[in-house]
């Protein structure tokens, strides 16, 4: 049974199916949001409270559209809102990479040696960037999310989340040489 | 991983718990349809209050003839800052912000980069303010109204006050010419036709000269004023359908 239909038989009233949807996702939220938040703390309370909102929401779901992003898309408000609460990022009102278009270049598959560096560089630096690159690189290297996913899930012009990662990858690159400064010899 | 799914079973157990005790329920169909409504309206309503006074900023500098400073040089451009409802200019701005930001609670509003939203919005606030103040003649009508004291409170807060005094330092504005003699003009304010004085010419500057005008010609007038005279530092002719 595919999320969709799951989706599909709770917005009828099947309730318990419900269950199926809280099994599938737990895991990939709390890890999205350990990734994005890098605090663990009240992380479990969030999760909880996004398949809370999940539920209530459900009927506003378009069962012919994924699901996957949908709730993520739930998920990244209530980080958003968690890391408000953290007081560790100032709430800007323009984004200045959604200002203009960008480009997409979208990388087909990337490389799995490519993924794998990225992921172990993202295991021991993805702390010291700043949320908004945090995110991406999670949803994309980690959760295997599209560019027009994460677009509809961030909220923000799919050129702007090409850039962004390709931002964060840079970050992400200079981070890890200088913590390993043999690396990049 | 026993503890991943015991954690899990206790998530999952705790939310259907909530959900089959009723203290966790679905919103209702129409609640989203009534929100995406109000969403709607509500984007409509400040596109069109932001045009209106878009519409209004634009007669307030035609019903003034406040564009005839432009013509007068650096001073006048000086006097036409001075003349700019920045309130009103502040107010337009803020409403297209807010406009931005509901906008972007849709699919083609946050898809689209801000930059090019932003300049939609200008676009058509500015063209559809332009079109209802220069193609149409509500702006005049709610005029006249406003001087018959027949329109009601907020609208006659706007036309009421839409004829300003220049700013301090900064002429006369619009006036009837009297007479012409020896290069002065005796004017009356159309404010105020009780009030008679005179204008006195600079030497030989293009901007404020006597040359084309003659008795009964409606002008606009820029300059120093006393109690019965003004220095001009320009005059400017005005066409037919500014003479009100």
């Amino acid at each position: 049974m595919t999320d969709e239909d799951a989706a599909r038989l709770v917005q009828k009233g099947d309730r318990e199916r419900f269950g199926i949807l809280v099994e599938r996702y737990e895991e990939k939220l709390l890890r999205y949001g350990r990734k994005f938040l890098s605090r663990s703390e009240d992380i479990e309370d969030i999760v909880q409270e996004v398949f809370m909102s999940c539920y209530q929401n459900l009927q506003s779901f378009d069962t012919t559209q994924k699901f996957s992003p949908w709730i993520y898309r739930i998920a990244h408000n209530a980080f958003v809102n968690g890391l408000r609460k953290q007081k560790r990022s100032p709430l800007v009102f323009v984004d200045f990479d959604a200002l203009l278009a960008h480009p997409v270049y979208e990388d087909p598959v990337p490389l799995e040696r490519e993924q794998t560096e990225v992921k172990k560089m993202i295991e021991k630096c993805l702390d010291t960037l700043s949320p908004k690159y945090r995110e991406v690189l999670a949803l994309y290297y980690l959760e295997e999310l599209s560019y027009k996913e994460i677009s509809d899930i961030i909220q923000v012009p799919t050129g702007t989340v090409g850039i962004r990662i390709k931002r964060a990858k840079e970050a992400l690159k200079t981070a890890y040489e200088e913590l390993n400064p043999d690396h990049g010899a | 991983m026993e503890h991943n799914q015991e954690h899990g079973t206790n998530m999952k157990d705790a939310i259907l718990r909530k959900i089959n005790a009723k203290e966790l329920s679905m919103h209702p169909r129409y609640y989203f349809a009534l929100r995406v409504a109000a969403l709607v309206a509500v984007s409509i309503g400040v596109l069109l209050v932001s045009v209106f006074i878009c519409n209004f900023l634009l007669f307030s500098i035609r019903v003034n003839s406040a564009d005839s400073y432009l013509y007068f040089g650096p001073r006048g451009w000086g006097a036409f800052l001075s003349f700019f409802p920045w309130d009103l200019f502040t107010i337009d701005v803020l409403l297209v912000g807010t406009l931005l930001w509901l906008l972007r609670q849709f699919k083609f509003g946050y898809k689209s980069p801000m930059l090019y939203i932003v300049l939609g919005l200008i676009l058509i606030t500015v063209a559809a303010g332009a079109f209802l103040d220069r193609a149409t003649d509500i702006n005049d009508r709610a005029l006249r109204a406003a001087d018959d004291d027949r329109l009601p409170g907020l609208l006659d807060m706007f036309y009421g006050t839409a004829r300003r005094m220049p700013p301090p330092g900064h002429g006369v504005c619009k006036c009837v010419i009297v007479s012409i003699q020896n290069g002065m003009l005796t004017l009356v304010d159309l404010r105020d036709a009780s009030t008679t004085f005179t204008a006195v010419m600079p030497q030989d500057d293009p901007r404020a000269t006597t040359s084309g005008l003659e008795p009964g010609d409606v002008i606009f007038v820029a300059g120093d004023r006393g109690s019965t005279t003004v220095h001009a530092f320009g005059i400017r002719k005005l066409p037919e359908e500014e003479t009100w």
